[in-house]
């Protein structure tokens, strides 16, 4: 007898707590979701100023490029006016302390047009220089995409991006994102 | 027992971090900055004067053999609510807590304020309970994360202090070596004073 009062007070807190948890989650769901989707607009805005639209590509070739590259979330077409004049990406990469999640706009002729730093759990004022420090995002501006992206102190060439002192695994970590996305996008869309 | 003694019991006495040591995955991760440290304390605060209501509000319906899985219960229901209207209305903190909203669930003190208190008193006494418990937490994490973002960083709740011109600040004080140490003397301090203000 006592073993179905155990079983009947569990079950009527379980199902309160649940009742009550739903309630909550049906008043936040969609901000959440609204925020979420404005968070990476937002990105996708800084990169791409004069850009008019931003278009997710077709599910079946994003799956198909997901398969091969696995930190890609999402990529979408950058549009002005109708004609696709670069993509963007947003890769999930790791880092020191997680995940970094990095959206980075290649231009069709092959040149990075930049990158933005999203969301990341890296040590605050070590790895969080690859945000902070605006050399670190400015140094991809313009870098050719033929090649496989490296790190370098002093970035000279057209494939070398910064390599922040102290932080070595944080600018390797969204460099990776990068190059993850670069390689999708020299094999599936640059043509 | 008179609620000024809880309230000291809570802010000084038994202070969650300084005398009981509880709950120190979640210090020691997010008190890197002041601002992250806040808002974790008005997290854990939120979620133990909750439960501690509901608690002591259910304890005589509870049977006392299963009374950890219904706290437990009771509990991470307002971790998961926290948890959604922090991501909902203050994602910026949101995305600095992280993972540790989540971990409230697990953070000793609750649990232990339930057990220990709130199972055992009426509603209002369990509310000043957790409440003062919270208040403790709030500023010990608080203390500690200032002290972290002044010496690592060179700001306070992400204001500028002192900048590079002066002195580099110690990048140690902002990763977990420098957590360690600075709890550590912190628990020091507070110990000498609490024995000093008792041998009085």
């Amino acid at each position: 007898m006592k073993a179905v009062r155990y079983a009947l007070v569990l079950l009527i807190v379980g199902v309160v707590a649940g009742g009550v948890l739903a309630y909550s989650n049906s008043l936040t769901a969609p901000i959440i979701a609204e925020q979420e989707k404005a968070g990476s607009f937002a990105a996708f805005q800084e990169i791409f100023t004069d850009a008019d639209d931003f278009v997710a590509i077709d599910e079946a070739l994003l799956s198909k490029i997901i398969a091969q590259h696995g930190t890609i979330q999402e990529i979408l077409e950058v549009k002005s006016g109708d004609d696709i004049v670069a993509y963007v990406f947003n890769t999930i990469s790791g880092g020191y302390g997680g995940g970094i999640t990095t959206i980075s706009g290649f231009n069709l002729d092959g040149t990075v047009e930049g990158i933005r730093i999203t969301e990341n759990s890296e040590t605050p004022g070590l790895g969080t220089r690859v945000v902070d420090d605006p050399a670190y995002q400015e140094s991809y501006i313009g870098k050719s995409i033929s090649e496989e992206l490296v790190l370098s102190g002093s970035p000279a060439s057209d494939s070398e991006v910064l390599l922040l002192s102290g932080a070595t695994v944080s600018s390797q970590g969204v460099l990776n994102g990068v190059n993850d996305a670069r390689e999708a996008f020299v094999n599936f869309l640059a043509n | 027992m008179k609620f000024s003694e809880i309230i000291k019991n809570g802010i000084i006495n038994e202070n969650p971090i300084f005398v009981q040591l509880v709950g120190m995955c979640s210090v020691l991760a997010v008190s890197s900055s002041a601002t992250n440290s806040l808002a974790m304390g008005f997290s854990v605060m939120a979620v133990l004067t909750c439960s501690n209501i509901v608690i002591s509000l259910l304890r005589k319906f509870i049977p006392d053999e299963i009374r950890i899985p219904v706290f437990i219960v009771v509990i991470a229901t307002f971790v998961t609510i926290v948890d959604m209207f922090l991501k909902a209305y203050a994602p910026d903190i949101y995305g600095a807590l992280g993972i540790f909203i989540p971990l409230i669930v697990v953070n000793c003190v609750i649990l232990a304020r339930a057990e220990a208190f709130a199972y055992s008193n009426g509603v209002i006494l369990s509310a000043i309970d957790g409440l003062s418990m919270g208040v403790g937490f709030t500023l010990a994490i608080t203390i500690l994360g200032i002290l972290r973002e002044f010496f690592g960083a060179g700001s306070i709740f992400g204001i500028a202090i002192y900048g590079e011109s002066m002195i580099k600040p110690a990048g140690i004080f902002v990763a977990a070596p420098g957590a360690f140490i600075l709890l550590g003397i912190l628990v020091g301090i507070f110990r000498t004073l609490q024995k000093k203000v008792a041998a009085n």
